[in-house]
């Protein structure tokens, strides 16, 4: 014969205690993940989201120095490209007097006028080639601080020579734009006007300026194909920066849906669902009552109640 | 002659006595009902000697034999080595808990988000070499890293502290409680010797071992005359009216802590109750994430010292140590002083010139570069494996907790089954008892009814 177990005024209260503190705390901590909107505040939440959480933010913050990366590549690319444009309108201006200058009938007073307007060309190359970003001269490689040409000057002011810096014009400038994505950013005044093929720019347009001055027409006559072939020189450094600007603008594409990839990926992982924790909630609540309800019938009445 | 009407006297009497005796322990009982560890007591009730007559024996009524009090060994054996088991758990987990608030992770601010800050700085100066505030920034965010490694350390190592201190403060508690135990061994000892059952006393050192259960781990066994022998690791504590208490001392070396009897000196084995959740903790998790940690904070310090090592900063010399030789742990992982003063000294540039800050992006790439120190994990990983694993531990000890927690609950049930006061049991044995009472009553009227009718036969 079994028989029921004795229940006492206690065990009713034990019981009791510990549902509704279990109850409590269930409430309390999907309040609390509906407050902060974290599913995970604690490692021990769950040690191998929190991994995978801390894996996604670091992939987050480097994905952002990416992106500032980008930002950074790009502005200096597109300053280069703009002073390589400028560059492109100097031998194009100057090919226009070249070939408005080869002739018989330019008189001497036209030729001296056209010489000065070379002049000013000339300097402009001058100013461009030693362009400044940001306070790091573009064409002078990874010795950024100094000037990558370097002039000579007659008493009268005017460039007669124009060489390399001595101290050095060469490196690779290299930028990180994504993942395994490193490219090279610069390009060398060397490749860019001094040539050894395709001539040196300079030399073109000092030439140019003082054949116009000694009625040189020989030399006039060879300016055209000089500065063709400058131009040129200058054209497959702009190709290089278009290609440049492809990548860049393919690692940005990537480095931009990385950003929402990832930050969806950590929000499933940290953060609540909010509609399942209001609901959670609701039925915890529900639990919490009833468990209330129940107990407070429960611990009322005693045989007392009914002993006359 | 028993058999006379003075015997049904002398049986009433006997009556009213025995259910009086058992109103009382019942009004005990119910004055009881909310005293921890009361065990329910009850009148054992036997029929008094019956005398020899003509038709056969004649009862003489009833007696009280002895007052009981309802007592499950087994269970208590039960209830104690899960209590033990609880104990342990439950101080694991709340150390480990505190573990979990240092670290301060999933964080921006904790660790992990510094170290990302930290290797972003490097990229940002490899994009503007020559930048002063880029290079000011590499040295605050090296020194915010600096100081979130130290705090680390030190925040856990205060926590070793602490768990040194509730050690001892467990320890004074116990051996308080063996005292009492002693004390209370004497005093059973010496009432059972009366031959009366030493009901409350009992129940009180039975509430002490159960107290002592949660805090290490003990055996007993009750000698004869009715005092009992404690025994932590096979050593008694308590003996009769002597208890030997424990005290804390470290290994000289490893620092770890040994439980051993101030007396005889040898060693207590402490193996479950709270002390060994705290020692556990001590002295193998905490070292264990002080030593990950010291191997992080190294191999942060050499990789990337070697790596500026081989650069030329921007005074066109070559690089400088960036964190101060001899780095033993998180503890003395510091920054070179002369580098930290004048950021030109950060040597980021491989070919000399100080545009190129390739090297910069070297450092910065170390963020997911395997380590070979670190068992081929990159320093990101093997600290983000640490956090996982510390909320591991503490996510297992406290679902440890609560299912003990259950179990214990169940056995305290099951005990109380057997031991609890149920106000409605004792409404009705009281009832019961009243009723046998007034019966009593009624009996010795009767009796004196019929010797009043003795009295005037005529």
């Amino acid at each position: 014969m079994s028989t029921s177990p004795r229940v006492t005024n206690f065990m009713k209260m034990n019981n009791i205690l510990l549902t509704l503190n279990r109850r409590m705390n269930s409430l309390v901590r999907t309040q609390e993940q509906l407050a902060t909107n974290l599913r995970v505040m604690h490692p021990s939440d769950d040690p191998v989201g929190t991994q995978r959480i801390l894996e996604l933010k670091s992939d987050i913050a480097l994905n952002e120095q990416h992106l500032r990366n980008l930002d950074n590549t790009e502005g200096r690319l597109n300053y280069t490209e703009s002073i390589i444009v400028s560059i492109e309108e100097i031998i194009t201006e100057a090919r226009n007097d070249a070939v408005f200058t080869d002739s018989d009938t330019i008189t001497d007073e036209e030729r001296a006028i056209i010489s000065a307007g070379i002049n000013n060309l000339l300097e402009d190359l001058f100013n461009h080639a030693n362009g400044r970003y940001n306070e790091t001269y573009l064409f002078s490689g990874t010795n950024s601080q100094v000037a990558p040409f370097v002039e000579t000057r007659n008493d009268a002011g005017e460039i007669v020579a124009v060489t390399l810096n001595p101290l050095g014009t060469d490196g690779e400038i290299i930028r990180e734009i994504g993942l395994e994505n490193r490219i090279r950013i610069n390009i060398l005044g060397e490749d860019l006007l001094m040539s050894a093929e395709t001539g040196d720019l300079f030399d073109v347009l000092i030439d140019f300026r003082d054949a116009l001055r000694s009625g040189d027409t020989d030399a006039i006559g060879d300016t055209i194909d000089r500065l063709d072939n400058a131009h040129d020189q200058v054209l497959v450094q702009r190709t290089f920066l278009g290609a440049l600007g492809q990548r860049v603008l393919q690692a940005r594409n990537i480095a931009q849906e990385i950003t929402i990839d990832y930050t969806d990926d950590l929000s499933r992982v940290q953060d609540v669902d909010y509609a399942e924790a209001v609901m959670q909630y609701s039925l915890e609540e529900n639990a919490y009552q009833a468990a209330l309800a129940v107990s407070a019938r429960l611990i009322q009445p005693s045989l007392l109640d009914f002993l006359g | 002659m028993a058999g006379g009407i003075n015997g049904i006297l002398d049986s009433a009497k006997r009556a009213l006595i025995a259910q009086q005796y058992s109103i009382q322990v019942t009004g005990h009982n119910i004055a009881n009902v909310n005293t921890l560890g009361y065990s329910r007591q009850r009148v054992h009730l036997t029929t008094s000697a019956p005398v020899d007559s003509m038709p056969g024996q004649l009862g003489t009524g009833v007696k009280p034999a002895e007052v009981q009090r309802f007592r499950d060994l087994f269970i208590d054996y039960q209830l104690r080595r899960e209590s033990q088991a609880l104990g342990r758990f439950d101080a694991a987990s709340k150390s480990l808990e505190m573990v979990e608030g240092v670290l301060n992770e999933p964080n921006d601010f904790a660790l992990s988000g510094i170290l990302n800050e930290f290797w972003n700085s490097w990229e940002d100066l490899a994009n503007d070499p020559t930048s002063q505030a880029a290079r000011t920034v590499v040295i605050e965010e090296a020194a915010s890293v600096v100081q979130a490694f130290r705090k680390l350390n030190a925040d856990l190592t205060d926590l070793q502290l602490n768990l040194t201190s509730e050690i001892n403060s467990d320890l004074a508690k116990l051996n308080a409680t063996a005292a009492t135990l002693a004390e209370l061994n004497d005093r059973i000892v010496q009432a059972e010797s009366k031959h009366q059952n030493a009901n409350d006393l009992r129940d009180y050192r039975d509430t002490l071992l159960d107290e002592l259960a949660t805090l290490v781990n003990v055996s007993w066994q009750e000698q004869d005359n009715g005092s009992l022998t404690v025994y932590v690791g096979g050593l008694p504590l308590v003996e009769y009216d002597t208890a030997n208490p424990l005290a804390m001392d470290q290994d000289a070396e490893s620092g770890d802590a040994i439980i051993f009897f101030s007396g005889s000196g040898l060693e207590a084995k402490v193996e479950q109750g709270s002390l060994a959740g705290r020692i556990d903790v001590r002295d193998t998790q905490l070292p264990e994430y002080l030593m990950h940690l010291d191997q992080l904070a190294m191999a942060l310090a050499e990789e990337i010292n070697n790596r500026h090592l081989t650069g030329i900063d921007l005074n066109g010399d070559a690089g400088g140590l960036l964190f101060n030789d001899g780095c033993e742990g998180a503890k003395t992982l510091s920054l070179n002083s002369t580098v930290a003063d004048d950021p030109n000294l950060i040597a980021v540039s491989a070919d000399g010139n100080t545009g190129d800050g390739s090297l910069a992006l070297e450092i910065a790439g170390l963020r997911s570069a395997a380590v070979a120190e670190l068992g081929g994990a990159s320093i990101s990983e093997y600290y983000h494996t640490l956090v996982s694993r510390i909320g591991a531990d503490s996510a297992n000890s406290s679902r440890l907790v609560e299912q003990q927690e259950t179990f214990v609950n169940q056995l305290e049930n099951y005990r109380h089954s057997v031991t609890g006061v149920s106000i409605d049991e004792e409404m009705t044995n009281m009832i019961l008892y009243e009723q046998a009472y007034q019966a009593a009553a009624k009996m010795i009227r009767v009796a004196d009814e019929m010797l009043w009718t003795v009295i005037n036969l005529k």
